[in-house]
């Protein structure tokens, strides 16, 4: 029976599993110190429906400086963490509603420009890819990292740099204001979330009535509570261009919450009690 | 531009980028219009699903398209899953169980039964599209079952919807009441609203990666995985089970 059973472990190898697949490409055929490269991250689903990847990217941040995250025309919809870079890693994590399935599914692009020449490598870590089967089941999931080799920059010529500016602002949204016993204590709070298809987003600033704006994420817990102010939302891309969405006044102003009111009420008050003053003390 | 086959005379809702965007009614072939005006160039992930007349949701289609600037993108021949719902979701063995919902006019439903193995049952659904098919259960194991089903019209077939559970209990075990109104899919759905969108997505980022408290263990446990925090798993259910 043993001999049996090493025969067959023999002539019948592991059938292959198949796994989806996170890989880089590298735009630039040469790269040379001072020059801009930009790296794709991708996904291979390998034929499987998933809907959330999460995972890692290390690169030596003394010797390759990065200097933009592009996610704006991510597959994937919701961001729980959205790229950010901490000393040499970047960590991701987000869905994609409904599904998705394609061979080169881009989840961001990264622009480096290295500092010195040698051979340079980005690194995934920790990559995890879910199916999209209502359970969370994760796949396995085959990392590709990326070597390369820096050039001295080529001094005699100037490189000719083509800049497309970005001027387009973030999609149309509509902030949401609610409430939930789970969140906040109860409290209203905001939540928002738009797209911006050419730089991607940076950042969001909510502004309450009159008050001053904040830099805010969501969800965003209200300071005014009594939702009788206008709510703006400034959605803002990495080059800054600007989508503004408000919300109106939830409830309407009980009379005297109004100071506008109260003050004019008081000031003609005054001037009533002034007159007949006048009058009477005048007449004495 | 999207133009698509699914239910009549029912409430289709657009998704971009998972997002509602537009609403129309399907007319009395199952067909619909919308055309989605003032969207950027770029990769976007549409979504498309009904609510049928008994306000039961069809599953998400979802599908990328590389929007062009200055040209119109057309979207043709998706077939939406039917809607399915159940009149019990947990029974004695013995008892008779209702699988019903709605797909287009005169087409094949084929529902699909499934615990350790599985088995089919295909029915036609009438002129209004609609489908029921009641099973007796006495030949059914004790155990839990998730059922779901497909359309088929001509050479058109949609993929089968998102499965439903019910539960078959041995005789003098006692079960869960008849509910009032139709089961609806819940999972993802964290503030109970009847959808899953992104004010249940930031609810949950809220607690990402924090220590649950006991209100929202109990949430986790019956709407997400059940585990006792919120992870990335957590996020890829309320994925599934989305609506916009």
């Amino acid at each position: 029976m043993p001999l049996a059973l090493l025969l067959l472990v023999w002539f019948f190898p592991t059938m292959p599993i198949f796994a989806a697949q996170t890989f880089f490409t590298l735009d630039q055929k040469e790269v040379r110190v001072g020059n801009e490269i930009n790296v794709g991250v991708f996904l291979n689903t390998e034929n499987k429906d998933i809907n959330a990847v999460e995972g890692k990217i290390l690169f030596p941040e003394g010797v390759l400086a990065l200097k933009q995250i592009k996610d704006g025309n991510s597959i994937l919809n919701f961001w729980v963490e959205r790229p950010v870079a901490r000393k040499g890693e970047i960590t991701f994590s987000g869905i994609i509603p409904g599904g998705y399935q394609n061979k080169k599914g881009l989840i961001f692009s990264l622009v480096f420009v290295p500092k010195q020449t040698g051979s340079l490598s980005l690194v995934m870590q920790n990559m995890h890819v879910l199916l999209n089967d209502g359970n969370g089941t994760e796949v396995n999931t085959t990392v590709s990292n990326l070597s390369f080799v820096v050039l001295d920059p080529i001094s005699e010529k100037t490189p000719v740099v083509v800049e497309n500016k970005d001027v387009v602002i973030p999609e149309v949204f509509e902030p949401i204001i609610t409430s939930d016993p789970n969140v906040f204590e109860g409290k209203n709070f905001l939540v928002f979330t738009t797209q911006d298809k050419e730089s991607g987003m940076d950042h969001y600033f909510v502004c309450e009535g009159t008050k001053e704006c904040v830099r805010a994420e969501s969800p965003y817990l209200l300071k005014d509570q009594y939702l009788d102010k206008e709510i703006t939302v400034l959605a803002v891309d990495k080059n800054g261009n600007t989508r503004t969405v408000s919300l109106p006044a939830q409830k309407e102003l009980l009379w005297y919450q109004n100071r506008v009111f109260v003050g004019s009420l008081t000031g003609i008050s005054l001037f009533i009690l002034l007159m007949l003053l006048r009058k009477i003390y005048g007449k004495g | 531009m999207f133009l698509l086959r699914l239910l009549q005379f029912c409430k289709v809702f657009i998704l971009k980028d998972g997002q509602q965007t537009s609403t129309t009614t399907s007319d009395a072939q199952g067909r619909f219009k919308v055309t989605i005006t003032d969207i950027t160039a770029g990769n976007y992930s549409f979504g498309v699903y009904a609510e049928d007349r008994s306000g039961i949701k069809s599953s998400v289609f979802t599908f990328p398209a590389f929007i062009t600037l200055g040209a119109l993108t057309k979207v043709s021949g998706i077939f939406i899953t039917p809607t399915i719902t159940l009149d019990k979701t947990s029974v004695s063995s013995g008892e008779n169980l209702t699988v019903f919902g709605q797909s287009l006019p005169d087409s094949t439903v084929t529902i699909s039964f499934y615990a350790d193995v599985g088995f089919f049952r295909q029915i036609k659904t009438d002129a209004m599209g609609q489908y029921s098919y009641t099973v007796n259960t006495k030949t059914f194991a004790s155990k839990d079952y998730l059922v779901k089903a497909k359309a088929t019209l001509g050479e058109e077939s949609s993929s089968f919807s998102q499965a439903v559970l019910f539960s078959v209990r041995a005789k003098g075990v006692p079960v869960s009441p008849v509910p009032v109104v139709p089961v609806k899919i819940i999972k993802g759905d964290v503030n109970n609203d009847g959808s899953v969108n992104l004010i249940d997505f930031s609810i949950a980022a809220y607690w990402y990666k924090k220590p649950l408290s006991k209100q929202f263990k109990a949430v986790e446990q019956e709407r997400l995985n059940g585990d006792g925090k919120i992870d990335l798993k957590d996020f890829s259910i309320m994925a599934y089970y989305w609506t916009g």
